[in-house]
């Protein structure tokens, strides 16, 4: 049995194909103008690599930005929310957790799950760039650093500046300030990772936290957020033990196999 | 008496010399890092076009975001006050003002002797100031001065969903991707940051005969969405809007040097 879940983000998609109850593949891509072009790619990519077809798939769900469309076009059979698929997707992959943290590219969401990871109570922030990957985008390109290094380049500070500003805008403008006036890049990026966790430290204490917690989505990668939200928080944030960005796409393909076995 | 008000706001900084009240020259330069700088030259420029030496100046008045940065400067003045002292000397009938700056917005409302009795201010998030306008402007290729010509050639402006400033400009630029005309969406980034603008007003005015000031007052087509949407009488500056926080400082000066 074969199902397969779709989750199109701001920035990026993934697919993941469960064939009776574990992971079979992933593959993660920059996201496409539409998400029916996303939706089209990183399936194609996906069946590509592992000598599979459409219709080799049993069912198939899909999440995320236009997940009904690609309901509406065929490519899914079924849409749910990306709240419930990333609480999910984490709790299939760590039975203990009841708190998931996830950090995309355009939304930040603390999501408490129940021992069947059932969604007990979420909170989200998708109005403003603060908070989310968007932020640490944005102070990448000023820093001349790759999204990738900010966590381990921030590792080395010894003095975070701390960036006075929340706005993601107002914050290009401190960074530029805090550069042209020779401060040291290591300790910009911990100050800008130190930023981000505060954000979504709020976010989390708005919701409560319960153990135990893990870290998805992109900004789960980053190092130096999740230790300051360690701190912050005074849990151990946990990883899950698959890429963090593709649980939105496992819960779907999760509830995809739910279905079948109706 | 000879009085200089200085506004350091965070995209421009302004400089006005007056002469018991009518005045005599005002500048206008970019804001850089070194803002003591930036002010010097505006400063020595003026005084070197009207003939007047600087210890002739009898006071000088620093506001916005860069007041203490101001070297020779006599007094630091909050920009609501400034803003609201040009007001009620240069548009005597409006009792309320809404100034939008590059990196503020802020609402005032006036009582009869041109004092505050009520004000809002956002200064920490982007929405609605004229750095929203800037870079939606840029991510279109088009300078802070097209933005009027732009949004009024639109035929059906675009909807601009987001308040936050970096997912607007995703925003115009999926609206680019999809094929939307430069002026359908620029008119469209108008029309969401005028909606911003005109509810942070909405919060404090009841009505009363306003103002626009900031550099965003420059900006026609904003003006006008600000008074379709308000349907409140409109009082326009009579001097450059941009101007304002600087005019109220030296006139502030005037009066308790």
């Amino acid at each position: 049995m074969l199902t397969a879940g779709i989750d199109i983000g701001s920035l990026s998609a993934q697919a993941v194909i469960v064939e009776s109850g574990s992971i079979k593949a992933y593959k993660s891509i920059r996201v496409k103008p539409s998400s029916l072009e996303s939706a089209k790619a990183v399936t194609e990519a996906v069946f590509s690599e592992n000598g599979l077809t459409f219709k080799d798939i049993d069912f198939c769900v899909s999440t995320g930005y236009g997940r009904d469309k690609i309901q509406a076009e065929g490519f899914s059979k079924m849409n749910v929310s990306e709240i419930s698929c990333h609480g999910r997707g984490a709790q299939w992959v760590l039975p203990d957790v009841r708190t998931v943290i996830d950090v995309g590219g355009q939304d930040c969401k603390v999501i408490r799950v129940n021992d069947k990871g059932e969604l007990a109570d979420f909170i989200m922030n998708d109005k403003c760039a603060g908070g989310t990957g968007r932020f640490l985008e944005v102070m990448c390109d000023v820093l001349d650093l790759k999204l990738d290094e900010l966590g381990p380049v921030s590792l080395s500070s010894r003095n975070p500046i701390k960036i006075t500003n929340r706005c993601s805008i107002y914050s290009e403008t401190e960074v530029l300030h805090y550069l042209q006036t020779g401060k040291n890049k290591a300790d910009i990026a911990a100050g800008v990772n130190m930023a981000m966790a505060e954000r979504v430290n709020a976010l989390a204490r708005q919701v409560g936290i319960e153990k135990e917690v893990v870290m998805t989505g992109g900004v789960a990668k980053n190092v130096g957020v999740k230790n300051e939200l360690e701190r912050m928080l005074g849990v151990t944030v946990r990883a899950p033990p698959v890429d963090p960005q593709i649980i939105g796409a496992l819960g779907a393909a999760l509830f995809a196999e739910e279905e079948l076995k109706k | 008496m000879i009085t200089l008000g200085c506004d350091v706001g965070s995209i421009f900084s302004k400089a006005v010399l007056m002469k018991d009240g009518e005045i005599l020259s005002k500048k206008v330069t970019g804001t850089t890092g070194e803002m003591e700088k930036d002010i010097g030259e505006l400063v020595n420029s003026m005084l070197s076009d009207t003939g007047i030496s600087q210890n002739e100046i009898d006071s000088c008045v620093s506001t916005g975001q860069g007041k203490d940065r101001v070297p020779m400067s006599s007094k630091k003045e909050d920009e609501t006050q400034c803003i609201a002292r040009a007001a009620s000397s240069l548009t005597p009938d409006a009792r309320f003002i809404i100034n939008i700056g590059g990196q503020s917005v802020r609402s005032i409302l006036l009582g009869g002797d041109g004092e505050i009795i009520d004000f809002a201010t956002n200064d920490k998030c982007a929405a609605g100031s004229g750095r929203f306008l800037e870079i939606a402007a840029k991510a279109l290729e088009l300078d802070v001065g097209g933005v009027d010509k732009a949004a009024g050639e639109a035929k059906k402006p675009v909807d601009i969903s987001s308040q936050c400033a970096v997912f607007a400009e995703s925003e115009v630029i999926t609206h680019v991707n999809e094929g939307k005309s430069v002026a359908d969406i620029m008119a469209g980034v108008c029309k969401g940051v005028a909606k911003t603008i005109t509810s942070q007003a909405r919060g404090i005015g009841t009505g009363e005969a306003f103002t626009i000031t900031g550099g965003v007052g420059k900006i026609n087509c904003m003006v006008q969405l600000i008074c379709k949407n308000l349907g409140w009488d409109f009082v326009e500056f009579p001097e450059d809007p941009q101007f304002a926080g600087a005019i109220g400082a030296a006139l502030l000066g005037g009066e308790k040097a």
